[in-house]
């Protein structure tokens, strides 16, 4: 049987996912993106200078400076009263009403995709350890070091491209489609149809 | 129509704390959301800095990523 087929049905995942997006949506309160969550375990030294000025922002003098000097450059100074304005200063800028998850909870959700994968070929009765990627893979690019050199490459090219276009097939695919973006659309539209008519060339010159 | 974020953002409730702010919450969060730069790095998945404002710019205090001399 062909690895095609003994895949997961469509109208098992399907649904698996749709509940996964609204699902993470309603807990975390920011919708789910694989490349989002790799950016934030990888990110963990930037975020630390990012809480470093999310504190500086909680003195409500430098807070307000901030804010001034913001609206300002932004809509012009007739936008903004006169400096020593009576009005008071707002409160401290804490985070999110809903503080967005430490790094590590990020990697334990990208752990978890690794055990998920596990469990769910496991239930399939396919679980099997293997470093082949399949007959074309092989035919194309060969085996041994010309392929993982290739698969090096594309893994650079993949992760070049989620940060340059902000988001990957999870975070594009599933929550901005969902959410209609216009650039989740276009992205989305844009690497399936480039996977699509790749696959189908290398299908027809094979 | 309003922000669907309105409810998780930390700068709309900010954004009413004085008369001249509404300006954002004015041009962003009531009328255009959609070009809320906050707005779309959280549809696209990506954790938002409270830092950022809707413009894209950060609060000119210490930009994340700049050293502490
Ligand atoms: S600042 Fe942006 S994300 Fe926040 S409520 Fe306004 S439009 Fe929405």
């Amino acid at each position: 049987m062909s690895e095609w087929f003994t895949a997961w049905p469509w109208w098992v995942g399907g649904p698996v996912f749709g509940v996964l997006v609204v699902g993470y949506w309603k807990l975390v309160g920011f919708p789910i993106g694989t490349s989002g969550s790799l950016g934030r375990v990888t990110d963990v030294v930037s975020d630390r200078e990012s809480a470093k000025a999310e504190a500086a922002l909680e003195d409500p003098d430098a807070l307000a400076a901030a804010l001034r000097a913001a609206t300002m450059e932004q809509f012009g100074a007739d936008a903004v009263p006169a400096a020593g304005s009576t009005t008071p200063p707002p409160a401290a800028l804490t985070s999110t009403g809903r503080p967005p998850l430490p790094w590590t909870a990020h990697l334990v959700f990208l752990l978890g995709m690794g055990v998920g994968g596990i469990v769910a070929t496991s239930l399939r009765g396919n679980l099997q350890l293997t470093t082949s990627l399949g007959q074309s893979h092989a035919t194309i690019f060969g085996t041994g070091i010309s392929a993982a050199l290739v698969l090096l490459g594309a893994g650079i090219l993949i992760g070049f491209g989620t940060r340059m276009g902000g988001g990957c097939s999870s975070g594009h695919g599933l929550s901005g489609c969902s959410r209609l973006q216009p650039g989740s659309l276009i992205g989305t539209g844009a690497f399936f149809g480039a996977a699509v008519a790749i696959s189908f060339l290398i299908e027809r010159v094979l | 129509m309003a922000c669907p974020m309105m409810a998780d953002c930390p700068l709309f409730p900010m954004f009413g704390t004085q008369a001249f702010l509404r300006v954002w919450q004015i041009n962003y969060c009531e009328a255009a959301y959609q070009k809320c730069v906050r707005f779309e790095m959280a549809s696209e998945g990506c954790h938002v800095p409270p830092t950022v404002l809707p413009n894209g710019k950060h609060l000119p205090v210490l930009q994340p990523g700049r050293k502490e001399k």
